[in-house]
């Protein structure tokens, strides 16, 4: 029962903030990619 | 397309940056994880109910701290302006009680100024004796380490160093130290979660991890263990205290304040999480009486865990902890200049200069954190009154600001006013969520103190004898800074025409 929670749990927060990472490097490129146009 | 606070700004500034989006995250998420992801984190959860308080601090990143975290963006990118301006700008009815909101939090920044110096002095301490290697010395005793270190007029000298490390960097203006921050928290959080998988696979850690993991129902029955993990949710990811009006304020407008909101709330509850997961569940797999040693270390159990810790790991021990307080150090050390800066921005907005605000509300702070020094039970005490009540009023004043003071549904068509497309859409279930929020922290407020008091018995949830006349001096001193803002509101609008 606990390693269920706790992998939930990890996956939820260690994931998530990785995916956050990701998405503002990606929203970057879109912004630069709109002020060259 | 017109925003909200278009109209008649208070100042109109501009504060945009040109940083990248990266940047903007991870220099949102370098203010919001410090002292208080490994501190106050491992501390209230070890002793407000573990898995209950785990439980119900998931709990209150849904509710609270998601949708309030986008609100505050809202206010500075919306508002163009500080924690005052920014509110009044926004506002379209009560400006001068927006205003009052704004600086409300930048109130309740600078009295927690007043003891994060004292803790950002005890980790720089404890930096020195990990690069010294004294963790590492045969016999050291980590709880003796402690307790002749902690609250001794050692403690205070350290932390005297900091705030006045604190005052040179905000007066200067030195901006290299957020530069190297940005850097220094991905390595945080990678060394965190190194430090969390170490203390899992340790023999006897599966029990600590159940009390730190697995809620029970009569603490979650308790209202001290949802009024503490509320006020670490807001605490240590930053919300309202003012940080994220300013960096609203600096946003370009394709910024996207619901990823950076997301992001502040993820990345700093990973990390306290983490921090938790290597801290409590050390205690249950290296001591016979771990609730004793929790009670007995109070407010310094990190302190007296982490360098267990390091020294469980043998030789590369020495390593791991040397980098791991550099980069502990620097996120409390950037969080105290983040909290600084917030604190002086009201009185720089007046007119000061920047070198002399920062010496005040440097000076200041310092005098008025000595007992915090000195005393375990004064830093719970200015905890309580400013950590739990002053900011969870904050949370109210954001609720109230973007929901009531303005209309919450122009606030949203303001934020999707940008060429890209937003990481979360907001829709009016954020609006609602605005609205419950201007009255589930004051009922659960009520709640704790109702229960405290009348079923528990008088004083038993709170210091009684120091923490109400804390909290008479709030509201009075309130008092006295709605009318301050009020007249210097008027003084410039009449400036401004």
């Amino acid at each position: 029962m606990v390693w269920v929670v706790f992998f939930i749990i990890a996956w939820l927060f260690v994931v998530a903030s990785f995916y956050t990472w990701y998405k503002a490097v990606e929203n970057e490129k879109k912004i630069r990619e709109i002020e060259k146009r | 397309m017109s925003r909200p606070g278009d109209s008649k700004p208070l100042i109109a500034k501009t504060f945009e940056r040109a940083w990248s989006s990266f940047a903007l995250l991870m220099t949102a998420v370098g203010w919001s994880v410090g002292a208080g992801n490994y501190w106050r984190f491992s501390w209230r959860a070890a002793n407000y109910g573990g898995g209950s308080f785990l439980l119900s601090y998931l709990i209150w990143l849904i509710i609270v701290a998601f949708p309030l975290s986008v609100a505050e963006y809202a206010i500075g990118k919306l508002g163009r302006g500080g924690p005052i301006h920014g509110p009044y700008n926004l506002a379209e009815r009560h400006k001068k009680w927006a205003a009052f909101g704004g600086m409300w939090m930048a109130w309740a920044d600078f009295m927690i100024m007043c003891y994060y110096w004292v803790v950002t002095g005890w980790i720089f301490y404890y930096m020195l004796h990990a690069i010294a290697g004294t963790f590492f010395t045969p016999g050291f005793d980590a709880s003796a380490f402690w307790s002749e270190f902690g609250f001794t007029p050692a403690s205070l000298g350290v932390g005297a160093f900091m705030m006045f490390l604190s005052i040179i960097v905000t007066a200067l203006g030195i901006k290299g130290i957020g530069q190297v921050a940005r850097f220094m928290f991905p390595l945080l959080f990678i060394f965190t979660v190194g430090l969390a998988i170490f203390t899992v696979t340790l023999p006897g850690a599966e029990k600590g991890l159940e009390f730190y993991m697995v809620p029970r129902l009569e603490a979650l029955g308790d209202p001290s263990t949802w009024m503490q993990s509320l006020s670490q949710v807001i605490w240590s990811i930053g919300i309202a205290w003012g940080f994220f009006i300013c960096a609203g304020a600096w946003m370009r407008r394709n910024d996207d304040p619901t990823l950076t909101a997301f992001g502040n709330v993820v990345n700093d509850s990973a990390v306290a999480w983490m921090a938790g997961t290597a801290i409590i569940p050390l205690i249950f797999a290296i001591s016979a009486t771990p609730f004793e040693d929790i009670k007995q270390a109070g407010t310094g159990l990190a302190f007296v865990v982490l360098p267990q810790l390091f020294r469980k790991m043998g030789a590369a021990g020495h390593v791991y902890a040397v980098f791991f307080f550099i980069a502990f150090w620097f996120a409390a050390f950037t969080s105290l200049i983040t909290i600084h800066e917030v604190a002086l921005r009201p009185l720089k907005d007046f007119g000061l200069k920047t070198w002399q605000a920062a010496t005040i509300t440097g000076i200041l702070a310092f005098f008025c954190g000595i007992p915090t020094a000195l005393s375990g039970d004064w830093l719970d005490y200015y905890d309580t009154v400013w950590g739990v009540v002053g900011l969870s009023l904050g949370l109210v004043f954001i609720a109230l600001i973007t929901s009531y003071f303005t209309d919450s549904a122009k606030v949203r068509r303001g934020l999707a006013d940008m060429d890209v497309k937003p990481f979360i859409k907001l829709g009016s279930w954020w609006d609602i969520m605005l609205k419950v929020n201007i009255v589930v922290p004051i009922l659960f407020f009520a709640w704790w103190i109702v229960y405290g008091e009348w079923i528990r018995g008088w004083g038993a949830g709170l210091h009684t004898y120091y923490t109400y006349p804390g909290m008479i001096i709030l509201i009075i001193g309130g008092f006295i800074m709605y009318f301050i803002v009020a007249k210097s509101i008027e003084k410039q609008v009449g400036k401004t025409g």
